[in-house]
């Protein structure tokens, strides 16, 4: 008796004990871990543009002089890449979605590409230096802003006619119809009313931001007529912590969305209830994408990117299931290449459906 | 009364969420470096005390993101590391013989101390993680079981350890609760050398900390296997090495795990 005790005793001991193993708490996630894709490009890019149907993203790739084409359907892939001139910087595809017009930041050139055999249709000089934007404002029209002359120009696409507008330069947001063009400046955003063949500048300017800002991003959402810009600026003392929306009829201060970051770049739901937005600097726990809820302004989700974000780097796909953005892990700068320490890659996300 | 020094060593520098192997953005890695003197000492042939005490270096290695961390404001290279004597276990064992000649068993109680230094701070003074702590800040009970059988050649043996966790430290942080079980058989025809097999399975509840928060990142259950081989150079010095990996593991969200953990161990017995 005494020894089946012996056995007994530890018996029931360790088994007490296995029920102090059971994980009954949870702990608050605010974000889950989802699979997403990676393709490794290394480069540096300087803007995104997707094709209507989302079948193919254009790069500019800045430190290689190249318009990149990435094939999205399945795996994404490097589909095609033409040499196009001095850094690259700014993107816009036309109206119909088959020309892609390319700001030149190294020479005072817009090229402009047929999309349908990604081929150089045209490639006109320019009288601005150092140019920072582009829209297209009708099928055959662009309108181009660079960062040292102070008023943007018009270009014709088929003759390569230029033509100088009384718009300030900065960046470019344009409404539907083009009827309007929205700039943002380092100090405020300026609107510009379509009057015949002339943009007049309307009286309603935003309030002054309160710092002197480089503008990161700058998007108008036709569904909320609202404008969301991104903005930094060096000065530590006042460094930008939100993103801000303002209303497109009077650019009234919409909205704040706080993240705690300077934005670099956001991407909205067409139908405007969806903001995604890119933050320059990193959470304890990583660098996350955060989607907000338009009407509340509060954070919805959180996706996990895989290192820094860069301006204009963030793409919501056609379909609004998945997001593309630019990301550079550290660590994996390390390159014999001179002059390379940026090496972008491409991340695709998938949103959470809710 | 025998002597005994173990050296483990194990690099956590894969990260899987659940059982899944996710990427490494931060290029985080922890070295985990452990040298345990092992004292035993057997007061009668039934009875006997144990002590360990483990000198621990620990070192956590990653590249920050620009924000991460708000004393390295712009990222670049991180580090936190913390050495010293960690939590020091005192056992008492007992064997006990239910079977005439065989399954002896030896059943232990004992407490894991609180004596291993839980202030290490970084090169900003700010106090590193408790996962990073050489020690624990709580007095932990634990009991194990251990049996053993000998089918010659074959020492087969297993055993269960359990501490069990008894409330938070100073910062308001408890460790869970863990579990370990192993299954060791063991080839003895050699009268200086054996190999041996393992199977080890490692169980532990979730961490909470700020006085009751529940941890993410904490907890799981592994499953891994062992090989080693041992030497007995003479009657009173034994040495032995094991490589360990893992079978399989399903730990809570996302974790850095080591592919392979090395262990090199001497004992020497000291006549009576």
């Amino acid at each position: 008796m005494k020894k089946i005790n012996l056995i007994i005793f530890p018996l029931l001991l360790g088994l007490s004990a296995c029920a102090l193993f059971t994980d009954n708490e949870e702990p608050d996630i605010y974000f889950p871990y989802y699979d997403f894709e990676i393709l490794k490009l290394g480069k540096s890019i300087s803007d995104m543009v997707i094709s209507p149907n989302g079948e193919f993203l254009y790069l500019a790739d800045y430190s290689n002089n190249k318009i990149v084409q990435i094939n999205t359907s399945s795996n994404m892939s490097v589909s095609n890449d033409i040499v196009v001139g001095s850094h690259p910087t700014a993107l816009s595809l036309s109206p119909n979605g088959q020309t892609l017009g390319i700001a030149l930041e190294g020479e005072s050139n817009i090229v402009f590409m047929s999309l349908n055999d990604f081929s150089i249709i045209a490639n006109y000089s320019i009288s601005l230096m150092n140019v920072n934007d582009l829209s297209f404002i009708d099928s055959n029209t662009i309108i181009i802003s660079s960062k040292t002359d102070p008023s943007c120009i018009t270009l014709k696409m088929d003759t390569g006619i230029e033509k100088s507008e009384s718009i300030l330069n900065g960046e470019f947001a344009v409404n539907m119809d083009s009827s309007i063009i929205y700039v943002a400046t380092h100090s405020s955003i300026k609107k510009y009313v379509k009057s015949g063949n002339n943009y007049i500048q309307s009286s309603t300017i935003s309030d002054a931001y309160g710092f002197s800002a480089t503008i990161n991003h700058f998007v108008f959402n036709a569904s909320s007529n609202s404008l969301f810009l991104c903005a930094s600026n060096e000065d530590e003392e006042s460094t930008v912590k939100h993103v801000y929306s303002y209303n497109g009829d009077n650019l009234t201060f919409a909205g704040k969305f706080l993240i705690k970051s300077p934005g670099l770049g956001v991407s909205v739901t067409q139908n405007g209830e969806k903001v995604f937005i890119a933050p320059m600097d990193a959470d304890p726990m990583g660098i996350f994408v955060v989607e907000f809820d338009a009407e509340t302004k509060l954070e919805k989700n959180y996706y996990l990117s895989a290192g820094n974000l860069t301006r204009r780097g963030i793409l919501l796909s056609p379909d609004e299931k998945s997001f593309y953005v630019l990301v550079d892990t550290p660590g994996d700068n390390d390159s014999f290449e001179p002059y390379n320490s940026n090496s972008f890659d491409l991340q695709r996300i998938n949103i959470i459906e809710n | 009364m025998s002597v005994g020094f173990s050296y483990a060593h194990e690099k956590l520098d894969s990260p899987v969420y659940g059982e899944k192997s996710i990427p490494n953005y931060n290029r985080e890695r922890t070295d985990n470096s452990n040298l345990t003197l092992v004292l035993n000492y057997g007061v009668t042939d039934q009875f006997s005390l144990s002590g360990f005490f483990p000198y621990r270096y620990v070192l956590n290695e990653k590249i920050l993101f620009r924000g991460q961390y708000k004393n390295q404001y712009d990222g670049g290279k991180y580090y936190r590391e913390s050495t010293g004597l960690g939590d020091i276990i005192l056992q008492g064992r007992i064997k006990l013989n239910p079977i005439k000649d065989h399954f002896s068993l030896i059943f232990g109680l004992g407490l894991k101390l609180s004596n291993g230094n839980i202030n290490s701070v970084d090169k900003y003074g700010e106090r590193i993680s408790d996962n990073l702590q050489v020690g624990t800040g709580t007095t932990d009970p634990i009991v194990s079981l251990f049996t053993s059988e000998l089918i010659n050649p074959i020492l087969l043996s297993g055993g269960v350890f359990v501490r069990i966790s008894n409330g938070e430290n100073i910062y308001g942080y408890q460790y869970g609760n863990e579990l370990q079980a192993l299954l060791n058989m063991d080839y003895l025809n050699h009268p200086s050398v054996y190999g041996g097999l393992q199977l080890n399975y490692l169980k532990t509840t979730r961490d909470h900390y700020e006085y009751g928060k529940v941890a993410r990142d904490r907890g799981g259950e592994s499953l891994f296997f062992a090989a080693k081989i041992g030497t007995r150079i003479s009657t009173l010095l034994d040495t032995e090495i094991v490589a360990q990996f893992p079978l399989k593991q399903n730990l809570n969200e996302s974790q850095l795990i080591s592919p392979f953990l090395l262990q090199l161990g001497f004992l020497i017995k000291i006549p009576s």
